[in-house]
């Protein structure tokens, strides 16, 4: 029997899906499907070699990194309603009775804000592995505002200001994937998007994979996210 | 005994090119006279006009004046983004507005008066211009609907600086424009600069004379008395000369006659209305007396030193309290408390995702 390939599982807080979706695999081993402190970067955006040493530099690298930013942003509302207009979404249009944001304007907003932690450091770990290195999606929104609002968690003060229509919330959602995506194509990474069975017509979340809180996936979406990172490393 | 007696005795120093201030020490010219208002530090002052003017908002608001901003970017952005997408340049995002018909066409616009043919200039990589303001969005809107949507709060920050404004600076900046032949909008840039394709069947070329100038003024003026009927205006005109030219004619000639022009037409509008002044800043950077030192090596761009020299002695007619003692500055804009509140929260909510996702 052939040796299993190791996979170095990098990320935040949706690494958990992963682990406890996790099922054995003939094919690979994921090592370390638990999030990363929070120093494991320095300020360039650079894995320390602290770090890196906890590694197999020949293993594969699936980054699973900062997925929450569209969440911070857009979750719940700000005291100036927003909105804006998202060409490459599956939802086009805006509420005008918001104030509009230029799509240009939010998308380098996005860029700046996710450059270091997330762009910067992907295309770092591309360079220090020297297998693939794959970048999965964030989990897609939850729709639903009933269930934020009975998983809140820490947004629990925070509701009295409402939670942003689902809409925004998507295409948001859809901002963050592109700009990430985009990344990827241009620096030899893989991009997985959201496995396609884990979502409605719509883009967002079926409910059989919510975790009991706004914004992450459950296990069943993880077990999906092992099969596509397999498939995908088996190309 | 005979006594000499002329209508020059007895008349100030200023008026007399040995004597005036600047004859002496470049420093020491101020070339105005009599003001006929003044701007206490609450007076919300708009501006608009060439990019001169520019200039002219940034230190207004460096000297503790209330540089009165309509058109700000939504509260989470950055200040380095708002500045790239142009939020803050002047009191609304309209940009550079060179000429008195672009000044008169954008209020008559944004009060539903005029409505231009041309509403979209595509890129050439996909996405849009707005033709009266074709650099104020870095890479364009994405699509007409969103184009719509600016322009549509755009024109309500308009409104809202022309009925809410105590004091309105406006900089003259060119007589040669682009018009579409069509129904006379005047845009900015040339199409086909900035987005757009220049047709020779829709665009021309026109070159406002001095008579067309002060009616667009006096129009827009009017306008703006309308709404806002204690409004006071300072008028000025660019010393920058222009970039291209027209014209099949050097373009210092060009320079010359359009800045002629705009002299001669801020004289006549600040002496038709009541509480408008002509501010020389112009005269300022271009007098004899500096020997062109506040222009650039280019001989075009306008110096810091000689910005500074025009607003010093702005300040001092126009200022009432000490430039840096303004005690009714707002304070700058708080830097926006809920992004960072919510990616504290998110970071709190993504630790504890590793011990309550039972899921």
């Amino acid at each position: 029997m052939a040796e299993r390939a190791s996979v170095a599982v990098i990320g935040q807080s949706h690494i958990y899906a992963l682990q406890r979706g996790m099922q054995p695999d003939e094919r690979f081993s994921f090592t370390n499907v638990t999030q990363v402190s929070p120093d494991w970067l320095n300020e360039d955006g650079m894995p320390t070699p602290d770090f890196l040493a906890n590694y197999d530099a020949n293993a594969h690298c699936v980054a699973m990194l900062a997925g929450n930013f569209h969440i911070a942003i857009g979750l719940i509302e700000h005291d100036v309603r927003w909105d804006f207009f998202c060409d490459k979404s599956t939802i086009e249009t805006a509420d005008l009775s918001r104030r509009i944001i230029p799509f240009g304007l939010l998308y380098k907003f996005f860029q700046v804000s996710l450059n270091v932690r997330v762009l910067t450091a992907a295309t770092n770990l591309r360079q220090s592995f020297k297998g693939r290195t794959v970048f999965v999606a964030t989990p897609p929104i939850i729709a639903t505002p009933e269930h934020v609002r009975k998983f809140p968690n820490m947004f629990k003060d925070k509701l009295e200001n409402g939670i942003a229509p689902a809409s925004i919330r998507k295409k948001l959602f859809d901002l963050h994937s592109r700009i990430i995506s985009e990344h990827c194509e241009k620096n030899d990474i893989i991009y997985l998007p959201p496995p396609p069975e884990s979502v409605d017509g719509s883009g967002c979340l079926l409910k059989k994979y919510w975790a009991n809180d706004p914004s992450h996936a459950n296990a069943a979406y993880g077990a999906l996210l092992q099969a596509q990172i397999a498939k995908a490393l088996s190309l | 005994m005979s006594t000499r007696k002329h209508p020059y005795i007895g008349k100030p120093d200023q008026q007399f090119w040995k004597s005036a201030s600047g004859a002496r020490g470049f420093a020491a010219l101020d070339p105005v006279s009599t003001p006929s208002f003044r701007i206490a530090p609450q007076d919300r002052v708009v501006t608009a006009g060439s990019c001169f003017a520019q200039h002219v908002a940034r230190h207004l608001v460096q000297a503790g004046f209330r540089h009165h901003v309509t058109e700000s970017a939504h509260p989470l952005i950055r200040k380095a983004d708002r500045d790239l997408f142009n939020y803050g340049v002047f009191s609304a995002r309209y940009g550079n507005l060179y000429t008195a018909r672009q000044l008169l066409q954008l209020l008559q616009r944004a009060y539903g008066q005029f409505v231009p043919q041309e509403t979209a200039w595509p890129l050439a990589g996909g996405g849009v211009v707005d033709p009266f303001r074709p650099q104020i969005q870095p890479g364009g809107f994405i699509h007409a609907e969103e184009l719509a949507a600016d322009r549509a709060q755009h024109f309500a920050a308009v409104r809202r600086a022309i009925e809410e404004l105590d004091v309105f600076v406006f900089t003259l900046g060119l007589t040669e424009a682009w018009i579409d032949r069509r129904d006379g909008a005047v845009f900015p840039l040339a199409p086909g600069v900035a987005g757009g394709s220049f047709d020779d069947s829709i665009h021309g070329f026109h070159n406002f004379d001095v008579a067309e100038t002060v009616a667009d003024m006096n129009a827009a003026f009017a306008m703006i008395r309308e709404r806002n009927p204690a409004a006071r205006f300072l008028v000025t005109v660019s010393p920058v000369p222009l970039n291209a030219t027209a014209l099949p004619r050097h373009i210092w000639v060009s320079t010359t006659y359009s800045k002629a022009v705009l002299r001669v037409a801020a004289e006549q509008i600040c002496a038709a209305w009541p509480a408008t002044d002509y501010f020389p800043s112009y005269e300022i950077i271009t007098s004899p007396h500096v020997r062109g030192r506040y222009f650039a090596a280019d001989g075009r761009e306008v110096m810091e030193a000689g910005v500074e020299h025009v607003m010093r002695t702005f300040l001092h007619h126009y200022g009432t309290a000490p430039a840096s003692a303004s005690a009714a500055e707002p304070p700058p804009a708080p830097e926006d408390t809920h992004l960072a509140e919510m990616e504290r929260i998110v970071k709190v909510l993504c630790d504890e995702e590793a011990i309550s996702n039972s899921a």
